[in-house]
């Protein structure tokens, strides 16, 4: 029998397909649209994601809790050339997972009700749901799939409904623009994705994570180290595309073209994690070479994109920048090793983020979709509760001590300087420097963002009044959300949002304090999370083990490693004592690891924790003042400095030119090479074929000759022939082929009945 | 008697199931005047024809009903193909689909 | 249970397909037949599935359902208007065709229940059990070889005789 987990999760998975199939067909005869079923059946699998959740996290309270369960879901048998092909589904239940579910399911539930208030009016209202309750589904799919080929599927369909959601004002040419962008980034990733699934696949024939860990662990791979980094860094660029790292960020500043509560669920809190997510699930197969190029490209995106979000105007694009940016903490966290540490930042940047989305939502619906934040401001009277969750959820993404995000932004920092100090300094301590150098921007820009939006005067009237085309943004406003639309265009009247708005952002905040996750405001190690999510001890050889095993072949190296593993597996027996142990020591929490470099990482990063505590409150201090300088004193003046740092200015507001880039590159590209085709095709495979016709039509003028008066004369009495006996046949067709048939089916029949008649006899 | 027969699928049971659709997919044909309606009848007869196939050949034992209906299923796709481009070209010429209407060959 | 779950969802599949079929033929609209044309495919796709034919039932629904259907359903858009009345196919000769349908299903019923009680078509000692998949390849590549390239030849026949016979003809227009 299935345990009663795996079963309520099968019923967390379907109840939001369920809900999905209901509004798809049924939206329109549905009294309000059907938007109370989508509410119901998501908020009943968030229900059941608590009871999961309850009794795993609370109850069981085991870091090496796991529970698992899976069935042949198809057999192929032994195919030639392959060996035996058998795909599985199944799913896992670990602490990483019960979290997950509970998140997503949280969110989603919160969403749904947001939408409610968000969305009405909109003549799609039904579909919207139904779209919401696709990507549930999938997105759920992910967080419990136990193996590769089914974490695939359902990362597609979160492609798809990704896809359908950015593009659910399709109408507007910048949104369906976006739409195709994001589904052809993300296939880019995708790709890549496929391939390493596919070096797994091709090497152990199964996709099951737990298989192919036990394998590797093993010592199995047969082919060099640098194909497991190869599958590495190939996995990851499913995560890059998925999760907008750089280079295939440029989707997500896009999708923000979808409707805003999507911008929270979609690309902000659930599937843009999923990338980190599956970083996670696939972490111990990384090599060091792997993780060190996870490492470099999420420093990079972190920085990059903070920079960008400095300059930019529109409200929700500042916050998709940003989320880039804390994306790639995350992908940072990952590469250094800081697995615990970098999933606990996707967590807590679920609740902030989406909260910080789901304010600006109410603040553009409440500005009557305006989202430029340079016609906002002096909204903190007339929005006091938007004001006061957007402020917190603020503060938790510039990471001030006494809120969820400094805890595990600090974590991530720890370890990139730990990880920066094993590396061997140089160009590693690139990794933290950028880190830290985005956090200071991260202050910077979101103190910007809610000055602009919330103190100074009320600049509505600033804007001019034909700047239709300038974000294309005030499109949007006259369609769909007619009910807002006050018939004077001129001056709106700002109000609050109403209470199924408010509802998530209290609770979205409430959920961004410290003492949610851990019980010292300074140290997250202390928390439930980190205590429960530790990092899995790496099956693959470190550099130094592998430079020693050089001279042996790879699958000796294997087999040491498999000893040295052993070991860890002694240790790891009981882990919660051992838990227990080390924070009674004061420092180092988790198992200790057989690995070496792990070891050293682990054990770098608790050396480095107040460090990064320090360091990252002093950036905090200079972002925020910075921005204070800047905006509330307005000892600098914003705009005379952008002129003064022009081209900066504009490397940055024009988002590095990285679309130009691309354009210029690999799209111009690409239409040159078809050009180049083209003309190959048209000069010289039409060459030969012209010139084979000319040769078969000098051919044909003398066969003509024989033609005409041989053949002709025979066929021409043939054709006598044929018309003479037709006219006298003619006079029984009718022209209707039905009739025909029918006397085919009589004569049919007629045998029929002599066929019968000859049984009987 | 009749329970038993009935409950142990079997050899008449499918080729009832084949009879019928062939019975509807002819009645189609011979009946109805538009020409895409009568293409889908012929999908019908093609249908049954099919599961005539598969059926002699999964109580027989031998692989050729089961290639033929393969052929069947290929050859369907072709015809279908050319059959509509023809009443596509019908509609053409005579802005009717209507096959009664459609009897130039009678001059 | 497991001797009456077979029976009871192989006549669901039975009743699907007839009756689905039965809608497409005698459906007024055009798009309903159509689109009830979609379950009959189905259903007769299942019902290869019980006759152990897997990767025939996958090439039904494949080429039927996503090719053949399409292409109906797009012959239905290219000759009618969809809020047309014309929609509405009309009927001819209905009391033979009725007489003649209903003494051919008798007929081959009659047919076949005698031939199989007279011991003609008895089920024989080997049938096929499990997936043929693998057969139909070894089958394809030996014994079938010519009739699977001849296949293949007709259906490129058929494909240039398709798109010869349905292209925008120029000439043809100018003389209107």
């Amino acid at each position: 029998m299935m345990h009663s987990l795996i079963q309520l999760s099968i019923a967390v998975l379907l109840l939001p397909l369920l809900s999905f199939v209901v509004l798809i067909f049924f939206n329109r005869r549905l009294p309000r649209m059907g938007d109370f079923i989508g509410l119901g059946l998501v908020g009943t699998a968030f229900g059941c994601a608590l009871t999961i959740f309850w009794q795993v996290v609370v109850q069981h309270y085991d870091p090496a809790f796991r529970l698992a369960w899976d069935f042949t879901w198809l057999d192929f048998g032994n195919v030639p050339g392959v060996g035996p092909l058998q795909v599985k589904m199944g799913i896992v239940i670990d602490n990483l997972t019960a979290i997950m579910l509970a998140m997503v399911t949280l969110i989603s539930t919160l969403v749904h009700l947001y939408s409610t208030g968000y969305m009405h009016g909109d003549p799609k209202y039904g579909r919207f749901f139904a779209y919401l309750g696709i990507f549930t589904f999938s997105m759920i799919g992910i967080v419990l799939s136990d193996n590769l080929f089914s974490i695939y599927m359902f990362w597609e369909l979160v492609g798809l409904s990704s896809y359908l959601l950015i593009g659910f004002y399709f109408y507007k040419d910048s949104a369906a623009d976006a739409q195709k962008k994001a589904f052809l980034t993300n296939r880019v990733g995708d790709i890549g994705m496929w391939l390493g699934i596919l070096i797994l696949y091709s090497q152990y024939h199964t996709f099951g994570y737990q298989e192919i860990y036990e394998h590797i662990k093993n010592g199995d791979f047969h082919m060099s180290q640098a194909w497991l980094t190869a599958a590495g860094v190939l996995l990851f660029m499913g995560c890059v595309g998925k999760s907008a790292q750089f280079p295939l960020h440029v989707w997500l500043p896009d999708a923000m073209e979808g409707p805003t509560p999507v911008s929270a669920l979609i690309h902000a809190a659930t599937m843009v994690a999923a990338g980190v997510y599956f970083v996670a699930r696939i972490f111990v197969l990384l090599t060091p070479e792997a993780q060190q190029v996870i490492a470099f490209v999420g420093a990079f995106t972190a920085f990059m994109s903070a920079t960008i979000a400095i300059t930019q105007h529109d409200i929700k694009r500042v916050l998709a920048y940003s989320t880039v940016s804390q994306l790639g903490y995350m992908v940072l966290g990952m590469g250094v090793g800081s697995y615990s540490a970098a999933l606990f930042h996707l967590l807590t940047h679920a609740f902030f983020k989406a909260c910080l989305f789901l304010g600006s939502g109410a603040i553009i619906h409440a500005m009557h979709h305006e989202q430029d934040m340079r016609w906002m401001g002096g909204l903190y009277k007339k929005m006091p509760w938007t004001f006061v969750t957007f402020s917190i959820a603020t503060l938790a993404l510039a990471g001030l001590p006494l809120t969820s995000g400094f805890l595990s932004k600090d974590a991530i920092l720890a370890g990139a300087l730990g990880f920066a100090q094993v590396e061997g300094g140089g160009i590693y301590y690139l990794v933290p420097a950028l880190g830290f150098a985005a956090a200071v921007m991260t202050a910077f820009y979101m103190g910007r963002q809610v000055w602009l939006v919330f103190f100074g005067e009320s600049r509505t009237h600033l804007k001019p009044a034909e700047d239709h085309g300038h974000d294309a943004h005030a499109a949007h406003a006259s369609h769909g959300h007619d009910d807002h639309g006050h018939e004077d265009h001129g001056h709106h009247e700002v109000h609050e949002v109403p209470w199924n708005m408010r509802f998530p952002l209290v609770l979205l905040a409430t959920l961004s304090v410290f003492i949610v996750f851990s019980p010292d405001p300074l140290d997250g190690g202390k928390g439930w999370f980190m205590h429960l999510v530790q990092t899995p001890a790496t099956v693959v050889a470190s550099t130094e083990a592998a430079h020693e095993g050089a001279n042996l072949s790879v699958p000796e190296a294997g087999k040491l490693l498999a000893e040295a593993h052993t070991d860890t597996q002694h240790v790891e027996t009981a882990p919660a004592a051992h838990a227990e142990a080390a924070s009674t020591e004061g420092e180092g929490h988790g198992p200790v690891y057989a690995d070496p470099r792990q070891a050293e990482i682990a054990h770098m990063t608790h050396a480095n924790h107040w460090n990064a505590i320090k360091l990252s409150s002093l950036m905090l201090l200079a972002g925020i003042g910075m921005a204070f300088i800047v905006y509330v004193f307005r000892i600098i003046d914003p705009d005379k400095t952008a002129q003064n740092i022009r081209p900066l200015y504009l490397y940055s507001f024009n988002k590095w030119y990285w679309d130009e880039i691309y354009d210029a590159t690999i799209i111009k590209g690409s239409m040159l090479i078809s050009k180049i085709l083209a003309w190959f095709d048209a000069n010289i495979v039409d060459g030969i074929v012209n010139g084979v016709a000319t040769i078969f039509r000098k051919f044909a003028f003398f066969n003509g000759g024989v033609d005409k008066y041989v053949v002709d004369g025979m066929v021409n009495f043939t054709a006598f022939t044929v018309q003479t006996t037709g006219a006298v046949l003619r006079k029984i067709q009718t022209g209707k082929v039905q009739t025909y048939l029918v006397m085919v089916v009589v004569a049919v029949l007629g045998y029929f009945a002599f066929y019968i008649a000859q049984l009987i006899k | 008697m009749l329970t038993e027969q009935l409950l142990s699928i079997g050899l008449n049971h499918f080729l009832t199931i084949s009879a019928i659709l062939f019975g509807l997919g002819m009645f189609a044909v011979m009946t109805r005047k538009n020409a895409i309606v009568i293409l889908m009848g012929v999908e019908l007869i093609l249908n049954a024809a099919n599961i005539n196939f598969l059926t002699f050949s999964k109580y027989n034992g031998g692989m050729d009903g089961v290639m033929f209906s393969l052929f069947v299923i290929v050859l369907a796709a072709a015809e279908a193909a050319v059959a509509l481009a023809i009443v596509i070209n019908i509609f053409k010429t005579f802005k009717t689909v209507d096959v009664s209407r459609v009897d130039t060959m009678k001059e | 249970m497991n001797q009456l779950t077979i029976p009871i969802i192989f006549y669901i599949f039975a009743a699907v397909t007839v009756l689905s079929a039965a809608f497409v033929v005698f459906s007024k609209n055009i798009i309903y037949s159509a689109f009830s044309l979609l379950f009959t495919f189905f259903g007769v796709a299942a019902l290869y599935v019980f006759l152990s034919a897997d990767f025939i039932a996958v090439t039904q629904v494949v080429v039927y359902v996503g090719g053949i259907l399409v292409l109906l359903l797009f012959g239905v858009m290219f000759t009618n208007t969809i809020m047309q009345t014309e929609l509405k196919a009309d009927v001819i000769h209905v009391v033979p065709g009725v007489l003649l349908t209903l003494l051919l299903i008798g007929g081959l019923l009659f047919a076949f229940y005698n031939a199989s009680a007279a011991g003609g078509w008895m089920p024989g000692m080997m049938q096929l059990q499990g997936s043929v998949v693998e057969r139909i390849g070894f089958e394809t590549m030996s014994r079938y070889m010519l009739p699977f390239e001849m296949v293949s030849i007709v259906l490129l026949v058929a494909l240039l005789g398709a798109a010869f016979l349905a292209r925008y003809d120029k000439a043809h227009k100018k003389e209107h």
